[in-house]
């Protein structure tokens, strides 16, 4: 059997080899802390998705614990196409590894944050499958969530290679550029943003909303994604809207529909079991209906281990209500009953 | 508990029925014709010695509305089926039930016209500020959508006719157009504050940049993008650049000139502009070898070019809801302001009204305002310029003669 195979491997050898084959001096008093603090690493681990040698001890650890469940993997038991899934185990495993670490250790103490963060290939691109748009994820980049494995030194070059590539204007002015759903946001990085609607008569639609990024002379324009503000070159006219023809009346309509997109689509996730949809909701939120949002719905805790918002709140209502109404139906029965019993007494 | 909501609801229903009453007592039936409104405001707002509101009762509602009696009735009937079909709302529900189609308007023109604030509008016309501010919007909102067609591209028939007065006016030909652009002051609350709309005069600003024919109509505009942009940036964001640029645009019958020299269509813009092929810029006059041709042509470009500059005069003197700063403006809504003063401004072109000579702004349109140079050249922009000098030369060379 090939279960056990890597139980003749000890933790500790496989660490050496893997140590051994990144050029790391083998020894029992280097831990993760040692490791990511040493300052004389010049190189950043990679991740180890080539080395065979390492795939084999990943695996090894996988097999372990697939022995500890009792349950047999059938990949396992083919000898013959170990290395064809080593490549795609041993990413998926590399990953897992080092996300396991980063959430767990590396997110609680600060000391061990990696003085050269690891290039992270996948985190490039927004995930498209989880449908953030370009917007979006300059959103994010300009509130630092996902800027983490950029730093500003490479933010610089990149944008610097932009600039020769593109060439800059005769005047001085540096070459603005309109991207739309481009997909990536690493350029965006250290940019103001601004929200603009913007007439244009010379487009078939006069009116459109684009977001403006702009650092110094650079300015770029995006479309803005999750019109919030459905009614923008139509004349519909909701009730209450009170607002003033050149005043911030305007917000108020902005947050309500807002509040009103989260609210559907919050019902909907609730129907299909996703508690969290924070991260998906945010594309179609400018910032105050989205603090909003989190407010009603993400800072809950309560609410959210319990799966239920204030629509599971409001459908219990009735049934709590139907139950009420069966108790006193019942009570008025038995009282009846028993007046109409007393009665003759 | 139960008797006191009982006297509570008798109040309210009590306070609907004096609301009914009242709404009983003045009748509105907004499909007739309201001419009282006027009557009325002449009656509040007629001319005292010393004020600068015209004796003549014509001209008097001229120097409020801007308009003639005749080009206010048209504006009424492009926006009468939004301003009744609409439910009045809220605070308006008493008094929107009251108001007019012509009264709306002319409370929404006057706002837009004389660009006092919301309250002193208000107490002209005996209707509250938020009366005021709703009435205004609403009335923005119809304008927006019902008077598109006052602001559009010509067809190839009516730019041949642009261009012929193009180039009887001041010599240049096959041009069909002027360009230029102004800032729209404001000032934003504190949190909104942002270096994008911090423009150089250190205004927070919203841009127009507008291209006109030889009546000063507005042919093209683009608004809503920020102060901090320069002119050329803005062309360059513009879906104007665009068709240009892809020969969608200014692509029609070229002219043969003297000599047998060719001129594409092209519009003619300051130096804040760079020069492009669709583009003509005036030559730079502190340079060596600016010669008498030189100064010819720029003087030439520059007749055409101020067409722009009085279009944007004119533009902020009727409107001044544009000239004076803002207070606070929604910038998402600040562009449907903007646009609808550009439809008013065509409007009354379209309708032949002359404008009061004392509606232009006295000074530039965008006073305070240093215009940058821009040193883009495209050689094919450069090669037009050429030709048109040329052009010119040879035309006062064969004159003498």
């Amino acid at each position: 059997m090939l279960c056990s195979v890597p139980t003749d491997r000890s933790g500790s050898n496989w660490l050496d080899r893997l140590r051994s084959t990144k050029g790391f001096p083998a020894g029992d008093g280097l831990d993760l802390d040692h490791f990511l603090a040493n300052p004389q690493n010049p190189t950043p681990p990679t991740p180890p998705a080539s080395d065979p040698s390492t795939s084999e001890s990943i695996h090894s650890v996988q097999s372990q614990i697939t022995t500890q469940n009792g349950a047999h993997s059938v990949r396992a038991q083919n000898p013959g196409d170990e290395k064809d899934w080593y490549g795609i185990m041993t990413g998926v495993l590399s990953e897992l590894f080092i996300m396991g670490d980063g959430e767990g250790q590396i997110a609680r103490k600060s000391s061990r944050k990696q003085p050269n963060p690891r290039f992270f290939p996948n985190s490039r691109n927004c995930d498209a499958s989880a449908g953030e748009k370009i917007s979006d994820c300059a959103a994010a980049a300009a509130r630092g969530e996902n800027a983490g494995w950029r730093t500003p030194s490479a933010d610089l070059e990149s944008d610097a290679v932009d600039r020769t590539a593109r060439g800059a204007d005769v005047d001085g002015e540096e070459e603005e550029e309109e991207e739309k759903e481009s997909g990536d946001n690493k350029d965006l990085v250290g940019y103001s943003r601004s929200e603009v609607t913007v007439i244009d008569t010379s487009c078939e639609l006069w009116k459109f909303e684009k977001v403006l990024y702009r650092r110094k002379n650079v300015w770029k324009v995006r479309d803005r994604k999750g019109k919030v503000r459905s009614s923008i070159g139509r004349k519909k006219r909701k009730l209450g809207g009170g607002s003033e023809d050149g005043n911030v009346g305007g917000k108020k309509k902005l947050k309500v529909s807002g509040f009103e997109v989260d609210e559907s689509n919050e019902e909907q996730n609730i129907e299909n079991g996703k508690a969290d949809t924070s991260k998906e909701l945010a594309d179609d939120l400018d910032k105050s209906s989205k603090t909003r949002f989190h407010l009603q719905f993400c800072e809950s805790p309560r609410k959210r281990r319990t799966g239920g918002s204030s629509v599971v709140l409001i459908k219990g209502i009735p049934t709590a209500k139907s139950k009420l109404v069966e108790g006193k139906k019942l009570m008025s029965k038995t009282y009846s009953r028993a007046f109409l019993t007393s009665r003759p007494l | 508990m139960a008797p006191g909501k009982k006297s509570r609801r008798s109040k309210k229903e009590s306070k609907k029925l004096k609301k009914r009453k009242n709404i009983s007592v003045v009748p509105a039936d907004p499909n007739t014709s309201d001419t009282d409104w006027w009557d009325v405001f002449w009656r509040k707002n007629s001319p005292s010695p010393g004020s600068v509101v015209p004796e003549d009762e014509a001209e008097g509602f001229k120097h409020y509305f801007r308009v003639s009696k005749e080009t206010f009735a048209y504006i009424c009937s492009l926006v009468r089926e939004d301003l009744i079909s609409r439910p009045p709302s809220g605070l308006i529900n008493i008094e929107g039930r009251l108001l007019s189609v012509e009264k709306q308007v002319a409370i929404a023109l006057r706002r837009l016209a004389s660009g006092e604030s919301q309250v002193s509008v208000g107490a002209a016309f005996g209707v509250g500020q938020s009366t005021v501010s709703q009435v205004t919007w609403r009335f923005i909102e119809a304008l927006e959508e019902r008077g598109r067609h006052h602001l559009k591209w010509p067809d190839t028939s009516r730019m041949d006719k642009i261009k012929a007065r193009f180039e009887a006016f001041c010599g240049l030909p096959n041009c069909c157009g002027a360009i230029d652009a102004t800032h729209i002051i404001m000032t934003l609350p504190a949190v909104q504050t942002s270096d994008d709309w911090c423009d150089p005069a250190n205004n927070y600003s919203m841009l127009l940049q507008g291209i006109v024919d030889n009546e000063l109509r507005f042919l093209d505009i683009v608004t809503g993008l920020p102060g901090g942009m320069t002119g050329s940036r803005l062309l360059k964001f513009s879906g104007f650049f665009k068709l240009c640029e892809c020969g969608k645009r200014l692509n029609g019958n070229t002219k043969t000139l003297i000599e047998g020299y060719e001129a594409r269509e092209y519009i003619v813009g300051g130096a804040s502009y760079p020069l492009l092929p669709w583009l003509i810029t005036p030559y730079e006059s502190d340079v060596s070898g600016f010669s008498d041709s030189m100064s010819d042509f720029n003087a030439m470009h520059e007749s055409a070019r101020s067409l722009a500059v009085k279009a944007f005069s004119q533009l902020k003197g009727s409107w001044r809801i544009l000239s004076k700063v803002m207070w606070r403006p929604d910038k998402q809504k600040l562009p449907s302001i903007i646009l609808v003063c550009c439809l008013l401004h065509n409007i009354i072109l379209d309708s032949g009204d002359k404008l009061h000579s004392d509606v232009a702004l006295p000074g530039h349109h965008d006073f305070g305002y240093v215009e940058q140079g821009c040193k883009q050249v495209d050689p094919l922009g450069s090669a037009l310029r050429e030709t048109l000098a040329k052009n010119l030369q040879r035309q006062q060379e064969s004159v003498p003669s």
